[in-house]
């Protein structure tokens, strides 16, 4: 037994001891080699709707048709009034009269007209007063009793006034008028005037003699159906902040070739024959907060407008033929100032109104994306998002030539900068071509005549060297700041060429790179 | 790279054997020593899983028993077919513990190395028992074994080494159609039967024998592609276009814990020598075999007749369509390629696996100084031709022959193995191994990898085998 144990340990001593002749690494350690790829970084296609969508601009949007183009509109700026001032007929009114009594007695009437003129064929009543002082001269007890049949309350009832005089006495009795509603009374033709209905009692024998005062003030009416006199509500004034993105920028850069400005006025109310409007002098003002006011103006040169109407709106409509529209949309103002006298019915004229009508005085403008652009620049900052992951790969690569394609088919030029920086925003290096630190500048599509794109343009081969350092610092680079700066073809000739800025046009890049990548397994 | 020293280790040194499987698979020590050659050679719990015919070449009343203990039978074998030792230490084996950094005729020689793509493959078996028993002619012979197979193939093609090793290049087509993994783990419950066809056998003829075996066989994993056909060509603003095509399927017991794409619920892995069986299926072998002039055996078989069916957690992972890669920033478009070069995994009920089914011709001759005294002691000089049916771990579509000795010389000295082996996977093999008869046990060392150990620029593949049986009568 024991030669058997010895000879199978001599065996498995054999058998292993030449496996163990055998030279295998005892750790497997991968190698590092270099190796030369060609990576397609970034491949993309890009409408000018695309861009812009992506800024949501809703103050420029596609006109919607075949072919469209750009609609550059306004808010509505609007300014408003309502007519309570109209409604208000305080002026006060007074009436006297003298009566003599039978000793029948005796009715009578007088009247005492409305203030201001008005005439009124109805009306509701917010508030007001008549003040009514009778005195008796006579001896004998006079009862003198006064009817206002235009007038009644809430519930109905004609306004009556009773006073009973003692004799050689006075009496007053003030009326509030709130919630009294009015209607011409029959047979009364004169809608001026209040009219006022006189009965008178006594006990003597004799005739009595008496006098009667009446004053009206502080009408104040909520609905009215008649001729009230014309009235100002006052100038109104609104000034509304364009907020245009680097609107200083685009300052003396953009001509436009299609502008329309609309007015608009209406008078809100759920009646039908209202009272006649009118704006007068209406004033349009691009204001900038540093430099010079431009008003809009007609053709004549005057910037003060009168617009008039009877019924529930008016449009007026400015354009290249009758204003200095143009002029006024390319001054790119800081705030849109628009200023009106509100005259209602300045024509004198029956009509209705109530307390809840208004008058709205509306302003829009919209221009085309025909534009000519000198030169807008802007400048931005995005984060440069690489993962962990491959921050590290970039360091493993040893050098890199990027390459960008660029085809254009956009009508616009452009300029274009990009410094890389790190975390803490310090400056790393520019991406520019062969590294002269110098703007990449791209060439506008060719447009015909009518400003139109013809075809795209191809743009030379951009070949960016980044050497080690350069990558290694890439790997390091958070942020990227890039500044572009656009123009219209031949922006710069005199008079500037206007071309069409579709929301269609597009331009298309890739870039790809050809790396040398050290392969690295065990990260070294 | 972790994952990748732990690749090469579990490739270069793996596995426990005992019991056959597949054309190219490893055996017993004894065969191992002799390249291999088993048809007409394996008796007794040798022959289960080679030819059960042969279990009828046993001396009547015999009793074969060989399991882990008492004690251990061990195998070890792997490697690659692309990659000799001798490289493996110059491209893997790092200067002075740093990574080796290859110049470009480094990377111009190791690029040659995989002008035909390279294969990775491993073997593990384990054999939990086998017994073999004949009580008498009459009777016959039979044989029972529970092996565990876990075999993995790796074929990953030219395109992607030389993608690693040489970039990319305008106008280049990388052809990744012939790229392949297939892995799996099984349990073959084997039975076998044995007896003599003596009623039909020729006059000529001393034995001539028929067997059969039946295996149930649990299936606990297997992943594989079923076809690949995906290339894509770069061009030099560095787009990358071409077609994806991949047909794989995947099945797992329960216990592996896999959770796919389209399942919610998490699982958890719970290894077990003993898990849920993922797939089930039969197999059966054939075989017949002759003896004559008590020196020459002759030996036919087909093995691993039957399919597997799997059912548990099963998947297919499927893509087809056209590649474009032109801009990485653009994280759809990876992803899109992604989906396409791993496919997406939908449910799938069930789905078939092939057995490593291979036909087995062996013929063995003995010189023997009991018979004609021309050689002292015994001499055993034999021939296989191996030809598996499918790439199945385990199996090869090239055929492997193989020629193997065996000089048992007395006197108490060990029993002498050499042998050659052609084809297959691993092409030229030079094996030795000794052994020890001891009457009721028998044990023995081989290694089918000596070139390696000689000619180190010439293989890449280690191994070493050593297997024992206890045997009555």
């Amino acid at each position: 037994m024991l030669k058997l144990v010895l000879r199978f340990l001599a065996a498995i001593f054999f058998v292993f001891s030449i496996e163990s002749c055998v030279d295998l690494p005892t750790d497997i350690v991968l190698p590092e080699w270099e190796v030369d790829l060609t990576i397609p970084v970034m491949n993309r296609y890009h409408t000018l709707d695309d861009i812009l969508n992506s800024y949501e601009n809703k103050n420029i949007q596609p006109s919607g048709i075949n072919d469209s183009i750009y609609l550059i509109e306004s808010d509505n700026y609007s300014i408003e009034s309502d007519i309570f001032q109209f409604l208000s007929i305080e002026g006060p009114q007074l009436a006297e009269t003298q009566i003599v009594v039978p000793p029948t007695g005796i009715e009578t009437s007088f009247e005492i007209a409305f203030p201001d003129g008005a005439e009124l064929d109805s009306a509701k009543f917010l508030s007001g007063d008549i003040f009514i002082a009778t005195n008796n001269q006579s001896n004998s007890n006079l009862n003198i009793q006064l009817t206002f049949p235009g007038f009644r309350n809430n519930s109905g009832n004609v306004l009556t006034v009773d006073h009973q005089h003692q004799p050689q006495s006075g009496l007053t009795t003030n009326i509030d008028l709130s919630g009294f509603s009015y209607k011409l009374p029959v047979g009364q033709s004169g809608k001026d005037k209040i009219k006022v209905v006189v009965i008178t009692s006594q006990n003597s024998s004799g005739f009595s003699n008496a006098t009667i005062e009446l004053q009206t003030s502080g009408f104040q009416l909520s609905r009215v159906a008649g001729n009230l006199p014309p009235k100002s509500l006052g100038r109104k004034r609104g000034s509304f902040p364009l907020n245009i993105e680097n609107v200083t920028d685009l300052r003396g850069n953009v001509v436009l070739r299609e502008a329309v400005m609309e007015l608009t006025g209406e008078y809100l109310t759920s009646n039908t024959n209202n009272f006649a409007i009118e704006l007068a002098d209406v004033n349009i003002i691009a204001k900038r907060n540093e430099g010079a006011d431009l008003f809009l103006q007609d053709n004549s040169g005057n910037s003060n407008f009168n617009f008039a109407f009877a019924g529930s709106s008016m449009q007026q409509t400015f354009d290249e033929s009758n204003s200095n529209i143009y002029e006024f949309i390319a001054h790119l103002p800081d705030s849109i100032i628009i200023e009106a006298d509100f005259i209602l019915n300045p024509n004198h004229q029956n009509g209705t109104a109530q307390i809840t009508d208004s008058i709205r005085f509306n302003s829009f403008f919209q221009t085309k994306s025909f534009i000519g652009l000198k030169e807008s620049s802007f400048e931005d900052t995005s984060n440069v998002n690489l993962t962990s992951e491959e921050r590290s790969a970039l360091q493993n690569s040893r050098s890199a030539i990027m390459y960008l394609e660029f085809e254009n088919g956009m009508p616009l030029s452009s300029h274009l900068k990009i410094d890389i920086l790190d975390s803490e925003f310090n400056y790393l290096f520019t991406l520019s071509e062969n590294g002269n630190n110098e703007m990449l500048f791209f060439e506008a599509a060719p447009t015909d005549e009518n400003g139109e794109v013809i075809q795209s343009l191809k743009a030379p081969v951009i070949k960016m060297h980044l050497d080690s350092l350069e990558i290694q610092q890439f790997a390091n680079a958070y942020y990227s700041v890039y500044k572009v700066g656009v123009a219209t073809e031949e922006a710069f000739q005199d008079p500037n060429k206007i071309i069409a800025i579709r929301p269609s046009a597009w331009a298309s890049y890739r870039v790809y790179a050809d790396v040398t990548y050290n392969v690295d397994p065990e990260g070294n | 790279m972790k994952i990748l020293k732990i690749f090469f280790a579990v490739f270069l040194f793996s596995g426990l054997t005992l019991a056959q499987f597949g054309s190219i698979g490893i055996t017993d020590a004894r065969s191992v020593g002799m390249a291999k050659t088993y048809n007409a050679v394996s008796d007794g719990v040798y022959s289960l899983g080679i030819n059960p015919a042969n279990l009828s070449l046993m001396n009547q009343g015999s009793i074969e028993v060989s399991s882990i203990f008492p004690l251990p039978t061990i195998s070890a074998r792997g490697g690659t077919n692309f990659l000799s030792i001798e490289e493996i230490n110059y491209y893997f084996g790092g200067v002075s513990g740093e990574s080796r950094v290859l110049s470009e005729e480094d990377k111009t020689n190791l690029d040659k190395l995989f002008e035909n793509g390279g294969s990775l493959f491993t073997n593990i078996n384990l054999n939990w028992v086998s017994f073999s028993f004949k009580p008498s002619e009459e009777f016959g012979a039979f044989g029972i074994s529970v092996t565990d197979f876990f075999g993995g193939k790796l074929h990953f093609p030219e395109a992607i080494a030389d993608l690693f090793i040489n970039g990319t290049t305008d106008g280049k087509v990388y052809d990744m159609n012939n790229s392949e993994i297939k892995s799996w783990w099984t349990r073959f419950y084997n039975i076998s039967y044995s007896h003599n066809l003596n009623f039909i056998k020729p006059s000529f003829l001393d034995q001539f024998a028929f067997g059969f075996s039946v295996k149930f066989i649990q299936g606990f994993a297997y992943a594989g592609t079923e076809e690949v056909g995906t290339s894509f060509t770069t061009s030099g603003n560095g787009e990358i276009n071409g077609t994806a095509k991949l047909l794989a399927y995947t099945s797992f017991s329960n216990n592996f814990g896999v959770k796919y794409e389209f399942q919610n619920e998490d699982s958890d892995f719970n290894f077990s020598l003993f898990p849920e069986q993922a797939g089930s299926g039969f197999g059966f072998d054939f075989g017949l075999s002759a003896a004559w002039d008590e020196s020459w055996r002759i030996s036919l078989a087909v093995t691993d007749i039957g399919k597997v069916n799997w059912y548990s957690n099963a998947a297919t992972f499927i893509s087809e369509g056209d590649i474009l890669l032109d801009d990485i920033t653009n994280k759809s478009q990876r992803d899109s390629v992604i989906d396409l070069i791993t496919g997406t995994a939908a449910p799938v009920e069930r789905f078939f696996t092939q057995l490593p089914t291979a036909i087995r011709f062996g013929i063995s001759h003995k010189f023997s100084t009991y018979i004609d005294d021309a050689f002292p002691g015994d001499l055993l000089v034999a021939f296989d031709y191996n030809q598996g049916l499918n790439e199945l771990p385990g199996n090869s579509l090239t055929p492997r022959l193989s020629f193997g000795a065996e000089w048992r010389i007395g006197f108490s000295l060990p029993v002498i193995r050499t042998g050659f082996g052609f084809g297959g996977i691993e092409g030229f093999t030079w094996s030795y191994g000794v052994g020890y008869d001891a009457g009721i046990v028998e044990f023995s060392l081989a290694t089918n990898a000596a070139h390696s150990l000689i000619f180190t620029n010439a293989s890449g593949w280690l191994s070493a085998t050593l297997s024992s049986r206890w045997k009555i009568n």
